[in-house]
């Protein structure tokens, strides 16, 4: 396993692990109220889609 | 004498036993053809002017969709929302009166957002085979087929979230123009309330 995939295997499992804390310590904030946090205004919804489009057109129309 | 008891009217007038069959066949044909869609879609490959125009296509419907059905169903104004955000984090970092929890929360979600950008960055910044980008790694999973209709069905249905998610009452307009009225929810008070809303700052 090279550096960059432990790496990433690593930012991986403290996604998978923060999700889960999130989700079983309930006054913690999960992933549901960072989204709504941007959606809570157009500015917000405005980012939010322009990331969400923008890595789209990345992933599914150019060579990543 | 005691009084008579009348059943209450019913306000809500039972549906023809015929609709209560009917009425999904719509949604059914409707997810059939984003099945069909995505299964398609994740036969193409990204470079084929396909490709190019069905994405394109997507983001905008989606954003038509995001205006369309968004009109005046904003939890707050924009100016509102960064007023609000700039006020948070001065409470969080300066005056430092927060409740833990969700400065616990906050300062998690930083970190792991953070140390994914980072490292995504640092990782395109050296160009070694032996570091590979967050880009290289989805790019990994779209070469194949199943790979690309998978991720394209997350990605579809996270923007059509972002699109008409976390919105003010319910998708259909108001015939009368104005915005639909929200009771006053005040912040704080759960660890997982929503944002404040302002029946008067609907945007």
């Amino acid at each position: 396993m090279t550096v960059g995939a432990a790496v990433w295997a690593a930012i991986g499992a403290a996604w998978l692990v923060w999700l889960v804390v999130t989700r079983a310590v309930r006054p913690l904030p999960g992933i549901e109220s960072v989204v709504r946090a941007f959606l809570g205004s157009w500015l917000g919804r405005i980012v939010a889609l322009a990331a969400w489009a923008e890595a789209g057109w990345h992933l599914f129309g150019q060579r990543p | 004498m005691p009084e008579e008891r009348r059943p209450l009217p019913r306000t809500v007038p039972r549906r023809p036993v015929l609709s209560r069959w009917v009425w999904p066949l719509p949604r059914l044909l409707a997810a059939l053809a984003v099945a069909a869609f995505v299964a398609w879609e994740g036969q193409q490959d990204r470079y084929s002017t396909a490709s190019h125009v069905s994405i394109l296509a997507v983001i905008l419907a989606v954003v038509v969709l995001a205006i369309s059905a968004g009109r005046g169903r904003q939890r707050r104004r924009s100016r509102t929302w960064l007023r609000d955000a700039r006020s948070s984090i001065r409470e969080q970092l300066v005056r430092r009166r927060a409740r833990t929890a969700a400065a616990v929360g906050a300062l998690g979600w930083v970190l792991v957002i953070s140390a994914t950008a980072a490292w995504d960055g640092f990782s395109f910044a050296m160009q070694r085979h032996s570091l590979p980008t967050l880009s290289r790694l989805f790019g990994e999973v779209t070469d194949h087929d199943w790979g690309r209709a998978l991720l394209f069905a997350a990605w579809l249905a996270l923007g059509l979230y972002l699109a008409v998610g976390w919105r003010c009452g319910g998708l259909r307009p108001r015939t009368d123009g104005r915005a639909p009225r929200q009771p006053a929810v005040t912040a704080g008070t759960a660890p997982h309330a929503p944002p404040r809303l302002h029946g008067d700052e609907v945007g």
